[in-house]
């Protein structure tokens, strides 16, 4: 088809890879019973713009939603078990500014590509490296700055060695403060 | 079952709980965990896997 009808074209790959630039990570060190606690206390000390929560199962996203809900906060949250039109919907909806946060598993196969998204928490640590970059790796074109916070257990010490050796990444510690510049719009500095 | 047990120790803290009022103290549950030290042990148990 090519060769038929364009003339000396110039081939581009649209398809940015995913990168880890620009957001800049952190973990909090929790127990299990204490993972609603430590998010209640980040939605209440971060500017949050919009919010994207990360589980490991359906059967906590469910959980977490409802959990979050009775703690005052909105949220929306999809998983793989619900139809493929109600997730778009939802999807839709959020990206559209409806709500602020979203709790989900893992649905996305390119990374999140939502502008207004300024914190990824993963209030469950994934076991794979793959499953990390894809939570919290943004497309090239779309390097503008942000956090991810992991609520990571003793449980989760070998998954974080080795998707920090997999990625050739740092996972800090939570700092007492955390510095605006590196996630809200308004304390940015001009972007080259 | 022990996915059960998790869920529950993670989920079951009504949110009245008194424990929410006050904020998640941070730097006291990292300093249960030193990153480091905990690193060099995985690393030396990898590696005396790797000599057998």
């Amino acid at each position: 088809f090519m060769r038929k009808h364009l003339s000396d074209p110039y081939e581009i790959n649209l398809m940015d890879e995913l990168t880890l630039k620009g957001v800049t990570q952190y973990y909090a060190f929790v127990q299990e019973r204490q993972k609603v606690h430590c998010l209640n206390t980040l939605f209440s000390k971060l500017q949050i713009n919009q919010s994207i929560i990360f589980c490991n199962s359906t059967q906590r996203v469910e959980l977490l939603a409802k959990k979050i809900t009775e703690l005052g906060y909105s949220c929306y949250y999809i998983h793989a078990r619900m139809s493929q039109q109600h997730r778009n919907r939802v999807f839709h909806d959020f990206r559209a500014g409806l709500c602020r946060n979203l709790v989900c598993s893992d649905l996305f196969t390119r990374g999140i590509d939502i502008q207004a998204v300024n914190v990824v928490i993963n209030f469950d640590f994934p076991k794979m490296a793959e499953t990390y970059l894809h939570r919290i790796g943004r497309s090239g074109r779309f390097g503008h700055l942000g956090i991810a916070i992991n609520l990571i257990t003793y449980d989760d010490r070998f998954n974080l060695h080795r998707i920090e050796q997999e990625l050739g990444t740092e996972i800090k510690p939570i700092p007492k403060v955390i510095d605006k510049s590196l996630y809200v719009p308004e304390f940015q500095m001009e972007e080259n | 079952k022990w996915q059960k047990e998790r869920d529950d120790a993670c989920f079951s803290v009504p949110v009245d709980s008194e424990v929410l009022d006050v904020d998640f103290d941070f730097e006291k549950n990292l300093a249960l965990f030193d990153k480091r030290a905990v690193f060099e042990e995985i690393n030396a148990l990898s590696k005396s896997d790797h000599v057998r």
